[in-house]
């Protein structure tokens, strides 16, 4: 089973011509005909819809975010200048569902291969994620977690069936928490979005296992445009994780994905992202969570990969003792560009947020964070603790930090700090005093730097997670 | 053109200062200046409270007038309606020299010097215009070597309802020479809109020790708008202090610029806002060689419906190793209604540095309240000294006594 509904309609439908090329080898079948092709119109959109069987009313949503994508100019005034070169028209919207592409496993890169050696991805793993096999290949492991969620009342589908089957549960929230015209990247989601999760967990249900997005029971889950909506009833508790460690290819240069968040009255939602695309994919996406009273939204976010991502993880605290907080990581090797942060937007009394940041530049890498803290006019009590710090590892390296605060009202304590430093030498030079080779006391320090964020992530996450920043930090001794 | 033409009432300049002001006066969009839209300089700025089309140059023909002085046994420099007017007997070594008197001594430098408009962040516009517009100018000059003990007083007054004034201070430090400044921006009339639209530069030569204090205390209608630019060479020091004690509406911009190793700047800045006061700060601390340092604490305290914007960068370029910058700025909200922005900025493309910024706003802590109510000190009193005690805090890095009981006086701490 693939993603749904597109799978189901274009079995044997045929498949693309073409393919953005950004890296390497993948590659189709035999026989295709034309689809969707490049470049984004109404028909591209139409076509979209129709495929998915969707009612009248998704397509017309579709197409009015359709409007309002291409009304927006780029938001050059305060974002990199990279932007520019994405070329919307060359990129394909929409993978005619059914067939994959894929390439034989001799034809993965010996890097790839490398990578998951020494990330220790299981061997039944690696041929999925090298694009090597569409399907994920293990049934049995996810069979019974599926029995289990069903017994619960939980609802785990994909963005079509949860507006389908289950509108009067998601309807409702769709497009309310990130609404179209947030940005021209939400509203390029609005249009095209495929792929995703919706999920509703009932009231007072606590989910003892995380749900992994990444294989959302056996499909693969991660699109170009994938949209996803969480709604955790009051009382409930969920924690979500997202993406993997492993370099993912895909072929695809844009991801711009939309992640809405609800956490009714008392509920808990904890979002795990790790992020490692590869190095020629833009990362576009825009994730916000409406907390309500005595709620609370983590979201925890690594960025590893990719050559630009831009993504601000939101919480807008919108009931009495609400709580947000944003835990994250991100590393910027040589041409990359990590433009991450965080917003909180307090909207209610006695809420409190906190934001922790941890960057470090290698190479010629540059790390921003950019966030928001704003606490609006006639409340009290509102906290927020901000902390973002950089670590630099060469002289070339850079980091940017871009703040904002705005307080209204006396009845508050908001503080940030920042700051920007080094591995010191003396640190160096003490370890490799006792023995210890310069690259691995580097990356001792480094560790040592965002050990107590790594400690957030789920176990698994975080062992691998400290693999792959000593594999990123290996060639760059310095 | 007509408007530029009547300001022109000074001596007669040489032809390249005329070319040069008809430059600056179309930069700055024929007296029309405006930030650029959409500029991130300008964010959360409150541009359109203020109808700059409405002043008109301060008139030259009224009599002179001038406030007090705030510091005793000093040397006193006026300037009236943006006019160099008098100056009391100056120490050796320090030569003080309008516009004119510049430009006839040394017109080479100053032709170059005045070639290029204020820099500034956000405000070329307005930077142009303060080129085209100045009617005259304070230069100090401090010889090298020369220590003068007992600071200087600039005072530029206005006198006018809707007048405008353009004052520009150049203050150029010789080598290992040491200066103590305070220039003030003073409003004649509580009832009467005035704007001063202001720019100073400091050059403080290597190893000069240069402390300098801008008091704005324009009166309640008043608007102002300076733009300021410090360069210090190697080892040099300089105390920068601003402070706003008064005006409806100010915005500050500051670009301090370390262009030798050593160097160190200390940048602060002190604010008490109340009724609708709005006040917006800009400020860039801007390491381009290695080894020196800077740190900037600007203080706010806010009542009733006031509201402060700051929008600070510590810029540290490429090869600028072995940096140390730090930013600080920190408010004290004493209303509901009042509002604090903060935006401090960090660009690092060298690594051996320390850099950190850290911003935080908050109310009075109720246990410090606590403790003078329960010493017999009625509370609004208490709030008083919390506040002051919380400012003064921010001049503890501003070596000279005087000039800080002088601003203190100011604000009413």
């Amino acid at each position: 089973m693939m993603n749904g509904i597109e799978v189901a309609e274009t079995q044997g439908s045929g498949l693309l011509e073409q393919i953005d090329r950004a890296k390497g080898d993948f590659h189709f079948p035999e026989n295709h005909k034309l689809d969707a092709g490049v470049g984004l119109t109404p028909e591209v959109v139409d076509y979209i819809s129709s495929v998915k069987g969707e009612p009248e009313w998704i397509r017309q949503f579709r197409l009015r975010a359709l409007q309002v994508f291409e009304s927006k100019p780029l938001p050059l005034h305060w974002a990199t200048d990279r932007l520019k070169e994405l070329d919307f028209s060359s990129i394909r919207y929409y993978l005619s569902g059914g067939v994959e592409a894929k390439r034989s496993w001799d034809e993965v890169p010996e890097d790839v291969k490398r990578t998951f050696e020494r990330l220790g991805v299981p061997e039944q793993e690696r041929r999925f994620l090298a694009g090597v096999d569409a399907q994920y290949d293990s049934e049995s492991a996810y069979s019974s977690m599926r029995e289990e969620l069903r017994e619960q009342g939980v609802i785990f589908v994909n963005p079509t069936e949860g507006l389908t089957t289950y509108e009067e549960i998601f309807r409702p929230w769709f497009g309310k928490v990130i609404p179209v015209g947030d940005s021209k990247y939400s509203a390029l989601n609005s249009a095209v979005f495929s792929g995703g999760s919706f999920i509703y967990i009932p009231k007072g249900v606590k989910l003892k296992h995380p749900l992994q997005a990444y294989f959302r029971i056996n499909s693969r889950n991660f699109g170009q445009f994938e949209r996803t909506l969480i709604i955790a009833d009051e009382g409930a508790e969920l924690l979500y994780m997202e993406g993997c460690t492993a370099p993912l290819f895909d072929t695809s240069t844009l991801h711009s994905g939309v992640v809405e968040l609800v956490a009714m009255p008392h509920a808990k939602i904890q979002y795990v992202t790790v992020q490692n695309w590869a190095p020629n994919i833009y990362n576009l996406v825009t994730q916000r969570g409406i907390a309500h009273e005595g709620a609370e939204i983590r979201w925890i976010d690594c960025n590893i990969g990719s050559g630009l991502t831009m993504k601000y993880p939101c919480v807008i605290l919108q009931g009495r003792k609400a709580r947000g907080e944003v835990i994250s990581i991100s590393l910027a090797n040589t041409g990359q560009h990590q433009d991450t942060g965080a917003k909180m937007i307090h909207v209610a009394d006695e809420t409190t947020s906190n934001i922790v940041a941890k960057s470090i530049s290698i190479g010629t890498g540059r790390a921003s964070y950019r966030g928001l803290v704003q606490v609006n006019p006639g409340l009290r009590g509102c906290r927020n603790n901000t902390e973002c710090d950089a670590l630099l590892l060469h002289a070339s390296s850079r980091t940017d930090t871009y703040p904002a605060i705005v307080v209204k009202g006396n009845q508050h304590a908001v503080q940030h700090e920042a700051s920007v430093s080094q591995v010191s030498e003396e640190m160096l030079f003490y370890m490799q005093q006792r023995g210890i080779p310069r690259a691995a006391a580097m990356s001792l320090a480094v560790n040592g730097f965002i050990n107590d964020l790594v400690q957030e992530f789920p176990m698994e996450y975080s062992v691998e997670l400290r693999r792959l920043i000593d594999m990123e930090m290996e060639d760059s001794i310095g | 053109m007509s408007e530029l033409t009547m300001k022109r009432r000074a001596p007669q300049f040489p032809q390249w200062y005329d070319d040069q002001v008809l430059a600056a006066w179309n930069q700055s969009c024929q007296g029309h200046p405006v930030p650029a839209k959409l500029d991130e300089l300008w964010r959360m700025g409150k541009y359109r409270k203020v109808d700059f089309t409405a002043f008109s140059p301060a008139s030259g023909d009224v009599e002179a007038v001038a406030p007090a002085p705030r510091l005793s046994g000093c040397c006193q420099i006026v300037a009236c309606n943006g006019r160099l007017t008098s100056h009391s007997p100056l120490p050796d070594g320090v030569e003080v020299l309008s516009l004119a008197e510049w430009i006839a001594a040394d017109e080479s430098i100053a032709q170059s010097w005045l070639a290029q408009n204020q820099p500034s962040l956000g405000s070329e516009a307005f930077a142009a215009w303060h080129r085209a517009m100045m009617d005259d100018a304070v230069v100090v000059k401090v010889h090298e070597g020369v220590r003068i003990e007992s600071p200087i007083e600039i005072i530029w007054s206005i006198v006018g309802h809707d007048a405008v004034i353009f004052p520009y201070t150049l203050i150029l430090v010789g080598e290992r020479a040491e200066v103590n400044i305070l220039e003030r921006y003073w409003g004649e009339s509580p009832s009467s809109r005035q704007l001063v639209m202001g720019a100073h530069n400091i050059l403080a030569g290597a190893e000069a020790l240069v402390r300098y204090a801008l008091l704005q205390e324009m009166k309640e209608e008043g608007v102002a708008f300076s733009l300021g630019h410090l360069r210090l060479q190697q080892q040099a020091r300089l105390e920068h202090l601003s402070v706003h004690a008064g005006a409806k509406w100010a915005r500050q911009e500051l670009i301090c610029t370390m262009d030798g190793p050593e160097a160190w700047a200390e940048l602060m800045s002190v604010a008490d806002l109340s009724g609708e006061q709005y006040l917006d700060q800009r400020t860039r601390q801007m390491h381009l060689v290695p080894g020196s340092g800077s740190n900037l604490t600007y203080k706010n305290v806010l009542r009733d419906r006031a509201r402060s914007v700051f929008g600070g960068m510590i810029y540290v370029g490429e090869g600028a190793h072995g940096t140390d910058a730090y930013q600080s700025n920190k408010n004290l909200l004493l209303s509901e209604k009042a509002e604090a922005d903060s935006m401090p900025g960090l660009e690092i493309l060298a690594d051996h540095v320390r850099c950190s910024h850290g911003t935080a706003s908050s109310f009075v802590d109720p246990e410090q309240l606590f403790y003078l109510l329960s010493r017999g000190i009625p509370e609004d009193e208490a709030e008083r000294m919390i506040a002051s005690g919380f400012l003064q805090g921010a001049l503890d890095h501003f070596h000279q006594q005087a000039i800080v009981d002088a601003v203190m006086a100011a604000l009413g701490c």
